[in-house]
């Protein structure tokens, strides 16, 4: 029993370190890109809603980047699992394996670059007199698992959906690109109108996003923040359970 | 009943020596047990309509009222048939006759609609040679990921990576990214990787010929070997002459039906009736 889930693990790692070494295959700068992808993404948000928007919020940089990076891990992690089971049709249809291995794969590869991108949050962060404290160590795996399993229900309802109806994947990059402006990310959730603030407080990532800032920047517990992302989380991966059962047993018909 | 008596003497050695194997160490045990299996292909893989397509035959629709319906397309009818371990069986059959499915079947990528397929120990379906390979990844990760696709652990692909490098005559490029490779050294590598496989059933669609002559005869002695240390095998293919020399039974199945279960030679005799 534990043997043959193992085996899934090491699978799982060999799918996911598949995807991450030929996904800048040919590329010069290789996997700088990882980092400077959402670096220029940031830069251009810190220019925006600094300048133009005129927020004022002290260490916006530090602020911002806490709240973009585990952004960009959420969207392109759900983005790219969408097209995970259809990404691999030539191994679905030919081998017999887990295949819940597949989304569960992207959320791990893009993980890794989340964590690279981390990285350089701290780094920027020694910069402007903020350190790690001990808190981390308990707090940030919290973090971790809450989001990966958050993305997992999605990416299990999506990625096997998708099969079915190929427009999930434009449905769901739409979906991702506007609920970046409802989840405080270039804001603080305190700034938000009334007539809307029912609606981001009750977006899953908002939770999420508050709890990566309250452990990074105030060195505060996030687990009050994760209710809504934990009740979320368990409702998809429930229904994701069963859809992703379902459809699964004629992946090789519908591909 | 079915397989019992269906040795063919005359026809190799190697039957006879590996039918001896089987003597000693399994009793008859049933490795495949296929019970009245019927597979239709769902509704929504057939008839998938995109809003396009709706508003395009609205207009038709409208003035026919018939509905055409794509009728559901049954893959495989009531089914059933067993193998001991030990056996060879050949699967014969023309182009869509349901082959295919049955592999898949056997190798548990799709499942059947009705019936039941018991399976005793591990499988290793040959499909397609090389599945999951990855162009720019090197023959060495290749081997890996494609090895762990096919059930092997890490530490049984460090073992035999050698081995399998070595058989597939590709030692001197381990660390080239198979894009580089010619279309037939993917197959020897995809070929090797998938009969390092310790599996104890071997299912085989129709790759038996792969690579130049060298490397065929390298794979017919290496079949024979796994067959002769016990392994089952199920080969479908459109070479007789493979089939009757080294299966030990055969099925005929066409439009979904099997016509015919029985000896090598009787199931090549009635396929080359139908043909005709």
């Amino acid at each position: 029993m534990f043997k043959k889930y193992q085996h899934d693990f090491s699978l799982l790692w060999m799918i996911a370190k598949r995807d991450l070494v030929t996904r800048y295959n040919n590329t010069y700068l290789g996997f700088f890109w990882t980092l400077l992808q959402p670096l220029f993404l940031g830069g251009t948000y810190y220019y925006v809603f600094k300048y133009i928007s005129k927020i004022e919020i002290p260490n916006f940089f530090i602020f911002l980047l806490a709240g973009l990076f585990p952004w960009v891990w959420l969207q392109s992690g759900i983005a790219q699992s969408c097209g995970s089971v259809i990404g691999n049709t030539g191994i679905v249809k030919k081998v017999k394996f887990n295949r819940s291995i597949l989304p569960m794969a992207t959320i791990v590869q893009t993980g890794v670059h989340f964590l690279l991108c981390f990285l350089i949050l701290v780094i920027f962060m020694l910069f402007n007199g903020y350190f790690p404290r001990l808190n981390w160590v308990i707090y940030i795996p919290v973090l971790l698992v809450q989001q990966f399993l958050l993305m997992l229900g999605i990416s299990f309802i999506v990625s096997s959906a998708n099969v079915i109806y190929r427009d999930l994947d434009y449905i769901i990059t739409t979906m991702l690109s506007i609920l970046f402006f409802f989840t405080p990310i270039g804001y603080s959730i305190e700034n938000v109108p009334e007539s809307i603030e029912k609606f981001v407080s009750l977006n899953p990532f908002t939770g999420l996003i508050e709890g990566w800032r309250s452990i990074i920047l105030f060195n505060e517990s996030p687990v009050p923040y994760l209710l809504i992302p934990f009740l979320f989380s368990l409702l998809f991966l429930l229904i994701g359970y069963f859809i992703y059962n379902k459809i699964q047993k004629d992946f090789s018909e519908l591909l | 009943m079915y397989f019992n008596v269906c040795y063919n003497f005359e026809c190799s050695d190697l039957i006879i020596s590996n039918y001896r194997g089987c003597e000693m160490d399994c009793d008859n045990q049933v490795v495949i047990n296929v019970k009245d299996v019927t597979k239709d292909f769902p509704l929504i893989a057939t008839n998938r309509e995109s809003l396009k397509s709706t508003l395009l035959n609205m207009p038709k629709k409208l003035f026919n009222k018939k509905m055409n319906f794509i009728p559901k397309h049954s893959g495989l009818k009531n089914i059933s048939f067993s193998l001991k371990k030990g056996e060879t069986l050949g699967i014969v059959g023309r182009n869509g006759s349901g082959k295919s499915t049955l592999a898949k079947l056997l190798a548990g990528v799709t499942y059947p609609t009705t019936g039941k397929i018991e399976i005793d120990g591990r499988v290793a379906g040959l499909l397609e040679l090389g599945a999951g390979f990855h162009p720019e990844l090197s023959a060495k990760q290749n081997i890996f990921l494609n090895g762990m696709l096919l059930g092997l652990t890490r530490k049984e692909i460090e073992l035999k990576v050698d081995e399998i490098l070595s058989f597939a005559n590709l030692e001197d490029r381990v660390n080239q990214p198979i894009r580089t490779f010619s279309s037939g050294m993917q197959m020897r590598l995809g070929y090797s990787v998938a009969t390092h496989v310790e599996a104890d059933l071997l299912i085989i669609d129709e790759a038996l010929a792969v690579g130049d002559e060298e490397f065929q005869i390298k794979c017919k002695a290496h079949l024979n070997k796994l067959r002769d240390i016990g392994t089952t095998m199920v080969v479908i293919t459109h070479d007789m002459s493979f089939i009757e020399k080294h299966c030990s039974t055969a099925l005929l199945i066409d439009h979904g039906s099997l016509i015919l279960n029985g000896t090598p030679n009787e199931v090549i005799s009635k396929y080359k009736n139908l043909i005709e």
